[in-house]
């Protein structure tokens, strides 16, 4: 994987993803998870011991499918010390003063609402201390436990998804944007502050590629204006991938949507490679055409439609599709198109990587 | 407001204000009108109806992104929070028809919904928000008790494709569809997802809403 994350062409086309849900890992491990995962990261009353279990499972289960990496995110590495509050029976403020809800049927979380109402809120809010006890632990687990075997993935949020999202909102965070600018420059820093801290202890423990989260778009454009972007979110971007280029690990950054009007700047900011290429709104052959010499693309089996609902024929078909879009030449990872969420069939997984592994040979 | 030119240069600031999204100096040229003795009806027309036409076809062209409807439509809140005391008199001939609008059952999200609503209002449409996660028994009440014209449902979840279906099913069984427009929009709807779920309309976006919450009304 680090080949073609190099721009250089590997015996395959590698394979990975960024996140299983937890009834996929079940059923790929054969290990039963407890508590909530994956979308905000909390895990029940005992989230640090849940997360543990998760993380092995993860392991277990992106080993069973031949991944070439595992990616381990920021929503499974809380702190010791944190246990959720409950404010009802299905919903929880997490470590980030987020408000979840919990689905049993899939063990997700799904965000809710936020915390920060007020200047006042946001005066006494401190986000996660990255260095409190056990939030490495499991991280350095993983890299010990697969060293050599798989690459493994170190996933942190920015700034802009979790500041909105523990205010309240989108459209709070956008109208403070522009009403009231100094105080979501200061949620902003305060959240990055938090993030970028752990960002550089997973380069610390040894991580083989950082990952970048947040959202910045949906399928209509970029959810804040280009010129918004710039000005707010742009700088932290820089600076983690600046971090990252001084050690020498390369940046994969993630966003949904269509990222056609930003995606210039997040090269220039100096991210390695973009993940997932949304499809239909962004082309991966195009996208491949215009920035493959610049950045490694990684992306994207549809799992919206082909790998929940799609047959085995239409997954492995689709797959081909994508490697013919994008490998040539090499720079190109193999992943769905958001994550292995748990609508989706665990066959079209296992056809996925099949398929990839027979028509993804650089010597075919 | 002593000259017609006054006037209808005041109207265009107004509208550039929205465009550009000068909250403050908007509020301002709205209180200006009101106090020169300006139809507040008027305001609706040639600014804040104008504004947000141009605003959601910016948008469309891809010049202005979510970010802007977000503001524009907060704009639009303000400026109808201000002016609807000074309808007093609004007259019935003012009211161009009645919404219901909501977010269907299973889905939380409210951005685009809310989008619809500020955008629907001053084109003298009463709307109704029934909310997010809205079961069709839901819409079915508010449809008794508001009688809307139209009833607008949106959703972002492709999981949650088939209430739009379920609703409109629900809205039919109690007898309430023949006399009802039903537009349906949201990220997880497309035409086919609306004709197969029995809409009149898709609209992929605010803008498109106010066009087709118009020919709808025009239909009836």
């Amino acid at each position: 994987m680090l080949t073609a994350i190099d721009l250089r062409k590997p015996d395959m086309v590698p394979i990975t993803d960024l996140a299983l849900d937890p009834p996929i890992i079940e059923e790929i491990a054969g290990i039963c998870l407890e508590g909530f995962s994956f979308v905000g990261g909390s895990h029940g009353e005992k989230a640090w011991e849940n997360s543990k279990k998760e993380v092995s499972a993860l392991i277990k289960a992106c080993r069973k499918l031949d991944f070439d990496a595992v990616n381990i995110e920021d929503y499974v590495l809380p702190s010791q010390n944190y246990s959720p509050k409950f404010i009802d029976k299905t919903t929880f403020i997490d470590e980030w003063g987020k408000i979840l809800k919990t689905r049993s049927d899939t063990k997700t979380t799904w965000w809710f609402g936020g915390t920060i109402n007020t200047p006042e809120d946001l005066e006494g809010w401190q986000p996660p201390d990255p260095s409190a006890p056990g939030r490495m632990e499991l991280l350095e687990h993983a890299i010990r436990e697969v060293k050599g075997e798989m690459a493994v993935m170190g996933y942190v949020h920015i700034a802009f998804q979790f500041a909105w999202q523990v205010r309240g909102g989108l459209e709070k965070f956008i109208k403070d944007l522009y009403l009231n600018p100094t105080f979501a420059r200061k949620l902003l820093d305060k959240v990055f502050s938090s993030s970028f801290e752990l960002a550089k202890m997973m380069m610390d423990v040894g991580v083989d590629v950082l990952a970048i989260g947040d959202d910045y778009a949906d399928t209509h454009g970029p959810l804040l204006s280009p010129k918004l972007f710039r000005e707010y979110e742009l700088p932290y971007v820089r600076a983690i991938c600046n971090e990252a280029k001084r050690r020498g690990i390369p940046i994969w950054k993630h966003s949904d949507g269509n990222l056609y009007p930003i995606i210039e700047d997040l090269i220039d900011a100096g991210i390695s490679g973009l993940h997932p290429i949304e499809p239909p709104v962004m082309d991966l052959a195009d996208v491949k055409k215009r920035y493959g010499h610049r950045i490694f693309l990684a992306g994207n089996v549809d799992c919206r439609q082909v790998l929940p609902y799609g047959s085995e024929e239409d997954v492995r078909r689709y797959v081909r599709q994508c490697i013919d879009s994008a490998a040539d030449g090499g720079g190109y990872i193999l992943t769905s198109s958001n994550s292995l969420h748990a609508n989706v069939k665990v066959e079209n997984i296992y056809a996925m990587v099949d398929e990839a592994r027979k028509y993804g040979r650089y010597s075919r | 407001m002593r000259k017609l030119s006054e006037k209808s240069a005041l109207f265009q600031r107004i509208t550039n204000d929205i465009t550009e999204l000068n909250v403050r100096s908007a509020e301002n040229g709205v209180e200006e009108a009101l106090k020169g003795g300006v139809d507040p009806r008027e305001i609706i027309e040639r600014s804040l109806s104008e504004g947000l036409r141009i605003v959601g076809e910016r948008y469309q062209e891809g010049e202005y992104f979510l970010s802007e409807l977000i503001m524009s439509a907060e704009i639009a809140r303000r400026i109808m929070e201000r002016i609807e005391p000074e309808l007093v008199s609004k007259r019935k001939e003012d009211i161009r028809g009645k919404v219901v609008i909501g977010t269907v059952r299973g889905d939380l999200h409210d951005i685009g919904k809310n989008l619809v609503a500020a955008f629907l209002k001053p084109i003298g449409l009463e709307v109704y928000d029934i909310g997010i996660d809205a079961s069709p028994e839901k819409f079915v009440d508010a449809v008794e008790r508001y009688k809307p014209d139209i009833v607008a449902m949106g959703a972002l979840l492709t999981v949650c494709i088939p209430m739009y279906g379920e609703t409109i099913e629900a809205l039919e069984k109690a007898g309430l569809r023949k006399k009802l427009k039903i537009l349906v929009g949201g990220g997880a709807a497309n035409e086919q997802v609306a004709r197969d779920a029995g809409a009149d309309a898709y609209a992929e976006n605010a803008w498109q809403a106010v066009i087709k919450a118009r020919e709808l009304l025009s239909g009836l």
